[in-house]
């Protein structure tokens, strides 16, 4: 049984090498060019819709969670044993980063010196005023990059602001009434930012502007400034952003044990970076998911119709050799083994190539370039292993497809065959 | 006394609907022996092709029996019956049948390297073959690179590369002109002269001279048949 299917596929083999050899090099091309587009748009299409999603999670990420953060918990006004946590984070090994976060619900009144008319609405956006220690943010998210206008704080100033782009109705009239935002402000004005009790007027020193809520949409400031304008009991933190060396073989998911096993979980909300991204976020993800593959499976039956067309019309005007073949002793599965090699040929040489596109072009494009979405930046997110998945999938579809036709010819009446009746 | 070959016994092959039956073969028996060179003749439509076709496995006849070297053939599996014609049958066809995309060489393998020989085996003895019949300079040629007589022998070539028990012709010469058409008689005389069984479908007169008996079909039967020494 080995010895006949050897000799099967021995004859197969060499008959498709010699067909293939002897086929139309455009035609070949053709081919193997649509099965290309065909692998990209399996690939291709659900990656950028996931990319979407994964661009915004990313951002999240590198702009505000870091590999693993501490929040408030709900119905606290801030961390518990802030300084312990503090220490315990700083003195863990493989921890790169570390941006110490407090928060305080507040407002910024702008144009109120050009306020004439007291009937009018104040211009007024609440937002959350947020005080840092800069060089420690700056090392974690790079927040300094995201400054579109103006400059960046300086620790050794006191009395200027950093505004989040979205709290300025030019940046977010797209939004629509989604937020009250600020009309007119620019770098050098002067606004109110009022804390409870507390207000304190601050020059706008610059606005950020990124594709992360948490930062765009929130004001930021000194810790000192912070510390001046918000009147509350103790100095704890409202959130604690890591970053694990990337060196480091410590994971986001250890860093989260450590510190629960050392008790703080009581005190805040731990989270690792995954566990941070919105849940609205990921259902988009599974729904995007789902879309491309439905896109994917309308790729993979326009691939398995292109090749069942391509080896049916390969394998009609070439009926009479296939009778020839049969009638000189040649083997039916000899002759179907042939047309499915020239399939696999077909798809797997227009797979490669994909693999070589996305890899080598798309993805490195994907990630200089992204592509600009409202809510993040858009990569191309191609994992390896669901690329392969994708490659055979597509190969095995197309060996479906080009056994059908061919074996559909092949057996036919061999007389017939050979005498075009 | 030679044993026989081919055993042919009430063979029929009717075409078409059971409304509209159209008989070829009506009631054919005959007897080859291992080694004769059989001609079969009669005008167009007598069903000499039809006749050849059915003891050469290529087709099912609608009735009869048919034993090949001791082999009756009726019940055979398609598969069995691929395998017979691999291992004990050869055919030449008027149109010579070449696969167009393999070379002269590659032509003559394909059987071969079905039948299990490894490549460098088999690429030899096409080699040999091709030799044998006068086209050791074509072998890297493909058929549409070679003259209609050349294809035709190429063709041989395949037949016989496997060493088949009956080596089928039908019109060999057909296509040819009449030096091309007179070499590949003249080539089968020298195979049969080595003790090939050969049965071949002609009608021209001239070549079933070689042969050592002819049979005539007429609607499709037997109407007669005469031994001679061939020349």
């Amino acid at each position: 049984m080995k010895n006949k299917w050897t000799k099967v596929l021995r004859v197969g083999w060499f008959l498709a090498k010699r067909q293939i050899k002897g086929s139309n090099i455009a035609t070949t091309v053709l081919i193997v060019f649509i099965m290309m587009l065909t692998f990209l748009n399996l690939v291709v299409v659900s990656g950028i819709l996931i990319g979407l999603i994964e661009g915004a999670n990313r951002a999240n990420k590198e702009q505000y969670t870091g590999d693993v953060i501490i929040t408030t918990l709900s119905g606290e006004e801030d961390i518990g044993h802030s300084h312990e946590i503090e220490s315990t984070i700083r003195a863990m090994f493989g921890i790169q980063d570390l941006s110490v976060r407090y928060l305080e619900s507040g407002q910024i009144e702008a144009n109120y010196k050009t306020r004439r008319d007291f009937d009018i609405l104040q211009d007024v956006a609440g937002t959350q005023i947020t005080g840092l220690t800069l060089a420690d943010e700056e090392d974690l998210s790079g927040i300094s990059k995201f400054v579109v206008e103006g400059e960046f704080l300086n620790e050794s100033e006191s009395g200027y602001i950093l505004i989040g782009a979205n709290l300025l109705y030019r940046y977010s009239a797209g939004f629509g009434d989604f937020f009250a935002s600020l009309e007119g402000v620019y770098p050098g004005d002067e606004v109110k930012v009022s804390v409870g009790e507390n207000t304190k007027t601050f020059i706008v020193k610059g606005i950020l502007d990124t594709k992360v809520d948490q930062v765009s949409l929130r004001a930021f400031m000194t810790k000192d400034d912070f510390w001046r304008l918000v009147d509350r009991p103790g100095l704890n933190a409202n959130e604690f952003a890591m970053r694990i060396s990337p060196t480091s073989t410590l994971t986001g998911d250890q860093v989260k044990s450590n510190l629960v096993a050392s008790g703080f979980a009581s005190d805040g909300k731990i989270q690792t970076a995954t566990e941070a991204i919105p849940d609205f976020l990921n259902q988009i993800r599974l729904a995007f998911g789902l879309l491309g593959n439905v896109i994917g499976a309308v790729g993979i039956v326009v691939a398995s119709i292109t090749i069942f067309i391509v080896i049916f019309i390969n394998a009609v005007t070439r009926r009479k050799y296939i009778g020839i073949m049969k009638g000189i002793g040649i083997s039916e599965r000899a002759i179907e083994i042939s047309y499915i090699i020239q399939s696999i040929f077909y798809a797997s040489l227009g797979g490669l190539l994909g693999i070589f596109i996305i890899y080598v072009l798309l993805v490195p494009l994907f990630n200089a370039y992204p592509l600009d979405f409202p809510f993040s930046d858009g990569i191309l997110v191609a994992p390896v292993d669901g690329t392969l998945f994708k490659f055979f999938l597509l190969l095995f579809v197309t060996i479906i497809a080009g056994y059908i036709p061919a074996r559909r010819i092949v057996k036919k009446n061999t007389l017939d065959s050979i005498l075009g009746r | 006394m030679k044993n026989n070959i081919i055993s042919i016994k009430n063979l029929y092959k009717i075409y078409g609907t059971k409304d509209m039956e159209t008989p070829v073969l009506r009631g054919i028996d005959l007897e080859v022996s291992e080694g004769e060179f059989l001609g079969i003749m009669g005008k167009s439509g007598a069903g000499k092709s039809t006749l050849m076709y059915q003891i050469g496995l290529l087709d099912h006849p609608t009735s009869g029996e048919i034993i090949l070297n001791d082999i009756n053939t009726e019940k055979l599996t398609t598969e069995e019956r691929t395998n017979l014609r691999l291992g004990m049958l050869g055919y030449v066809f008027q149109d010579y049948a070449l696969i167009p995309e393999l070379t002269a060489s590659e032509n003559v393998m394909i059987p071969l390297l079905m039948q299990g020989k490894s490549m460098t085996e088999a690429k030899k003895i096409s080699e040999n073959m091709l030799e044998r019949v006068g086209l050791a300079h074509r072998i890297l040629n493909k058929p549409s690179q070679l003259s209609g007589g050349e294809q035709q022998r190429v063709s041989i070539a395949r037949a016989m590369a496997h060493s088949p028990k009956i080596l089928f012709a039908d019109e060999p010469t057909a296509n040819l002109d009449t030096v091309s058409g007179n070499s590949i008689i003249e080539l089968f005389k020298e195979i049969h002269s080595k003790g090939q069984t050969i049965v071949m479908v002609t009608h021209e007169e001239e070549y079933s001279k070689y042969c050592d008996r002819i049979v005539y079909l007429e609607d499709g039967k037997i109407v007669r048949e005469h031994k001679q020494k061939p020349i």
